[in-house]
Formats: structure tokens, sequence, C-alpha cells
């Protein structure tokens, strides 16, 4: 005998009109994202504070300011969209101006190697969104050692890729050089077939 | 019309078929006929004795097999037959470099500028002249 089916129950509707919800909304992506614009504000701020510690603290100062972070997150997005910014964002790119301007390297450097700063970017925000809840000092150490250690990054990924155009400097010359003494000694060849005495 | 130009040699002969022939040899070369290519430039040597030409092909020809010393007697040989020959000299220094004698090579380009300054024969030993300042070869 199947005893699974519950006896003497009967359906019931419950009609209850709808209301607004009062409770806040506590789903992941919400709070993912309250999270990062919260850390990211905390970064920015220690940006500031920082900026005239370092070296280029102008273009720090001004690539910090104008930074809205909440706006370059995206307000509906969720936690899924908000890494994608981290990179194309406002954000991502005043960090890398910060490291730039830091270690003074070449122009055009710091523009090129935004996407391989990503992670760092990232680690900076979990760092802040960490750091929110601490006291503000111990914020401003954190943001100064890790804007210590990015320029460190950034100034031997610089010394790195300019080693590298160098090596295609020098391979593309030997290459040059190459392919002119091949074609003048065709032309030569060529030349002196046609001109037998 | 123009007449065509002869080559004297042990026959005459003339100029577009020496042409032509030293071409064929060129073309054996680089379909890797390389024994049939130095028979065309011999064939040729022994028709046109006072040329440097087909010596210097032939140098080119050994110089092309890895066989430098060989490469080196054929420049010779025509430098002999023409001791002011800015090619000869040119591909002579070629050689020498290969062979790690930059400094008798050097000598030999520098000579192929002198006689002649502004032909074919003197912008390949230009080249070769940039690429030892270069220190590429």
């Amino acid at each position: 005998m199947n005893d699974n089916k519950i006896k003497g129950t009967s359906i019931r509707l419950s009609t209850v009109a709808t209301s607004t919800r009062r409770t806040a909304k506590t789903d992941f992506g919400t709070v993912m994202r309250n999270g990062l614009v919260k850390g990211a504000n905390v970064v920015s701020q220690g940006l500031q504070v920082a900026a005239p510690f370092i070296p280029g603290s102008a273009i720090v100062s001004a690539a910090v300011a104008g930074t809205n972070l909440a706006a370059s997150f995206g307000s509906g997005g969720g936690a899924g969209a908000a890494p994608a910014s981290y990179g194309s964002g406002a954000f991502g790119t005043s960090v890398s101006g910060l490291s730039s301007a830091g270690t003074g390297a070449l122009g055009g450097a710091g523009q090129s190697t935004g996407a391989g700063f990503v992670p760092g970017a990232h680690n900076t925000l979990q760092q802040g969104t960490a750091a929110a809840g601490a006291s503000p000092s111990d914020a401003f150490t954190n943001m100064q050692s890790k804007v210590r250690e990015t320029a460190e990054f950034q100034a031997s990924f610089n010394l790195q890729y300019l080693d590298l155009q160098q090596t295609i400097q020098q391979d593309t010359r030997q290459f040059n050089l190459i392919s002119n003494i091949m074609k003048t000694k065709h032309d030569a060849a060529k030349n002196a077939l046609n001109n037998v005495r | 019309m123009s007449e065509e130009l002869q080559v004297s040699g042990i026959v005459d002969v003339r100029q577009s078929e020496i042409a032509l022939l030293l071409e064929a040899g060129h073309l054996l070369m680089e379909m890797r006929k390389f024994k049939e290519a130095e028979e065309v430039f011999q064939g040729v040597a022994a028709l046109v004795p006072h040329s440097e030409i087909p010596l210097v092909c032939m140098g080119n020809l050994a110089f092309s097999l890895g066989q430098k010393d060989r490469a080196l007697r054929f420049h010779n040989e025509a430098l002999k037959r023409v001791p002011d020959s800015a090619l000869g000299h040119a591909h002579r220094g070629e050689v020498l470099l290969f062979m790690k004698k930059t400094a008798e090579a050097k000598e030999a380009l520098e000579r192929s500028l002198s006689i002649e300054s502004d032909g074919p024969a003197a912008l390949f030993a230009s080249s070769l002249l940039d690429a030892i300042a270069a220190e590429v070869l």
C-alpha cells in the first residue's frame, strides 16, 4: 500500500495583494556590486590621498578626481558584469595612468599594457573591499603599499617590453640587410648576363 | 634597325644567345640541377674565353653548394681574365666574408666600389659592406 499520499488534504488558494519589497535586496549580484563599489571608492579616496607622495601626482589626481566608480560598474549589471568593467572602465585606465606616471615609463606604454594590468586592478579592488571595514589609516597604508607594488610591477613590465622591442628592431634590421644583399646580388647577376661582351 | 651585338669568342655568337645560355644555367641552378648548370657555364666559359662572367657564375654555383674554396678559385680565375671586374671583386669579397676573412673581404669589396661606383656590382658590394658594418655577417 502506498502511504506517500497525504490523507485528508485539499487544495487551498491563498490570495494576497502584491506589495513592494520591504527587506533589503540580498541576492549575490547586488551584494557583490555594492561591495565592489564600496571597495573601489575606498581605493579612489586612497589614491587621492596618496597622490602627493608619488611621482606624477598631478596626473594621478586628475585621473582619480573625475572617476565615477559607481557609474563604471553599471547600475543593473550585477556581479557577472562587474569584472568586465575593470579592464575597460574608467578605473582600469586611471590606475594604468598612475603606474606609468610613477615609473617614468615611455609614452604609450601604460595604454599598451592595460590588458595585462587587469589582474592587479582586480586584486587592488579586492583589498579595497576587505579594507572597507578597517580604519582609514590602515586603508591608507595598504593603499600605499599596493601603489608601490603596482609601480614596481609596471616598471619591470616596461623593461621587459623595451627589451622585446629592441630584439625585434635588431631582427628587422638584420632581415633588411640580408634582403638587400640578396636583391643587389640578383640585380648584379641579371645585369652581367645581359652585358657579356 | 640596329644590328644585334656579336660576342667574339672562339666563334662569333650573338650576345642574346650568350645571355640565354647563362640564364638557362641559372635556371638549372634554381632547379637544383647543379651538374647540368655547371656544364652550361663551362660551355659558355669555353665559348667566350675573354669574359669573366661565366667563371663568376661558376663561382656562384660553387658558393651556393657551400664549396667556398672552390668558389674563391673560380672568382680568382675570373679576375685573372679581367682584373678590373667590379663584379668579380664583389663576388670574391662575398666568398671571403663567408670564409670569415673579413679584412680581405672588405678590401675586395672596396676595390669593387672603386672600380664601379654606382653600378649593380657596386650596389652589391655596398650592401655587403653595410652588413659588415652592422656586424650581421
